[in-house]
């Protein structure tokens, strides 16, 4: 774990809502062209980790270094321009702009690049091509969840974090969309996947971090951990 | 009939008036994510900063700059204000409204001791112009014609930035959605301080059209027209941009009808049971609130 390469690196990070600690002294590291999952129940600690990555929730303590840079005390704007981006849970998404629109606000910080960027989302995602004039809101819930992952892509993202894409999606969809982050992960990009659904992340990732209760419980190989009775009693439901 | 027309023109006017309050507080109440309800009283600062400088010259361009001028700056200084009560992640709208309500009070106050000793002053006839046409009852004044032309070519102007520019998709991420606007690295204070920027251009004409439209201002202009403002607001929906049109246009129409066929100091009290019977039908706002 000493390469240099890495790049995401935290270190003694903590957040806490008034009283209640979300986070507590967590070490993570990605490194270039990984896919880390980072699993956990509902409640561990995941997305506040997320949130705090990208700003949008002040750490209490620790730093967060992004390619080299200090991005603890930045803000989420700049954070964002730099390359990182967060895919959220629940398809986030602009429900009365179309699909286009969604999508030129997800270049925000790259503009130049539109035309290059938005050809690559459409062949990822060339549903959203054919729906481009429609109403975001008007899309099903994949199709919003795609729309999501193709908007933080328009960014040309060196690191791309993915807050539960699972969550209240049919298995078929889920497996459509855990493909394409395996696609994406292999055409180069690093991820930083949470997901609640720990066989599914452990299957897509190379390394892995469990949380529990706000703390980084056990870390390691994802094919280990998979191969782990006691990971595969707590986390893959035993069998 | 005659009457009818006549008043329906002067309502158009006025309509057109608190069309222009409607979209600039509804911007404010989407983008910065505050009730601005001083806003009408900076849009009467304008006005008697249109005033003064019309004491000085005649030069109508430099008197429409200095009305704009100043409704930017004193909006973009209310913005540090505004920022302190609404950092905390969600949007405090009370506590913008109750220091908006002070702003306009010290405000009020301040025009009412300083400006003339409070009393109501009138523009010049050469700014207000006189009538254009007339048949019988039917008049339309130069102020009305401005007023009119002036707000509709505003409201396009604004319409379009707004749906048409990257800068207005910006606001509209905000408006929207907070969060995601964040997300896709919109910086959210630099765009909210721009739409305060935005919002004072659109009171500075509005000051200008609407001194052109009633050729005087007093101190309490501003705490009128901001319950109207609010209420047709509310009606149409909060942050309802589409509605405020049509519900500003319809309370101005509603205004001058009541006063040609019923009594003029009658038109408010009608004006306002008709919005509350509207609020109690549709508490949400004619066309639906947007936040």
């Amino acid at each position: 774990m000493k390469k240099k390469n890495n790049i995401l690196k935290i270190e003694h990070l903590s957040v806490a809502y008034g009283p209640i600690k979300a986070v507590k002294k967590v070490n993570l590291e990605v490194n270039q062209g990984e896919c880390v999952a980072l699993i956990g129940a509902n409640g561990a600690g995941k997305t506040s980790l997320l949130k705090s990555i990208l700003g949008i929730q002040k750490a209490e303590k620790g730093n967060i270094f992004f390619l080299g840079n200090d991005i603890g005390r930045k803000t989420t704007d700049k954070i964002v321009s730099l390359g990182l981006c967060l895919i959220p849970e629940g398809h986030i998404i602009f429900s009365s702009m179309t699909v286009l629109e969604n999508l030129q606000l997800g270049a925000y910080h790259n503009p130049s690049d539109f035309d290059e960027n938005i050809k690559r989302v459409f062949n990822y995602f060339p549903i959203l091509q054919e729906r481009s004039g429609q109403i975001a809101g008007t899309l099903s819930g994949g199709e919003q969840q795609m729309l999501s992952m193709g908007r933080a892509l328009m960014s040309k993202p060196k690191l791309i974090l993915v807050d539960e894409p699972s969550l209240g999606l049919a298995p078929k969809i889920v497996t459509d969309i855990f493909d394409i982050i395996l696609e994406l992960n292999r055409e180069g990009y690093s991820i930083l996947l949470a997901e609640q659904n720990a066989k599914k992340a452990l299957e897509c990732s190379h390394r892995c971090y469990v949380m529990k209760t706000g703390e980084i419980a056990v870390a390691g190989f994802s094919r280990e951990l998979m191969d782990d009775p006691k990971i595969r009693q707590a986390y893959l439901g035993g069998s | 009939m005659e009457i009818f027309i006549a008043q329906l023109v002067s309502g158009i006017a006025l309509g057109s008036i608190y069309v222009l309050l409607v979209t600039g507080f509804n911007l404010m109440l989407l983008v910065a994510k505050i009730i601005q309800f001083a806003y009408p009283q900076i849009v009467v600062i304008s006005m008697y900063t249109c005033w003064g400088v019309l004491q000085l010259t005649d030069n109508k361009f430099l008197v429409i700059l200095a009305g704009i001028a100043v409704s930017i700056i004193l909006n973009i200084l209310s913005e540090p204000i505004f920022r302190k009560i609404t950092t905390t992640q969600g949007v405090d709208i009370n506590a913008s409204f109750v220091a908006s309500m002070g702003m306009a009070m010290v405000i009020m106050d301040i025009m009412s001791h300083s400006i003339n000793y409070g009393f109501p002053v009138a523009f010049p006839s050469e700014w207000v112009g006189g009538n254009l046409l007339s048949f019988g009852l039917i008049t339309v004044s130069k102020g009305q014609l401005y007023a009119l032309i002036g707000s509709i070519i505003a409201v396009l102007i604004f319409f379009y930035l707004l749906y048409r520019t990257n800068q207005g998709r910006f606001f509209r991420a905000i408006a929207e959605n907070r969060f995601a606007a964040c997300l896709v690295g919109i910086p959210i204070i630099k765009t909210s301080v721009f739409s305060y920027f935005i919002v004072g251009v659109l009171g500075g004409i509005t000051a200008i059209l609407f001194s052109m439209l009633i050729g005087s201002v007093s101190p309490w202009l501003g705490e009128f027209v901001a319950l109207k403002m609010l209420a047709v607001s509310i009606v149409a929906g909060l942050g309802n941009l589409k509605g405020g049109l049509v519900c500003g246009l319809i309370l101005g129409i509603l205004e001058t009808m009541a006063m040609g066929y019923i009594s003029g100091s009658w038109s408010n009290v009608i004006a306002f049971v008709v919005m509350l019977v509207v609020v109690l039908i549709k508490p949400q706002g004619l066309f639906g609130s947007k936040i």
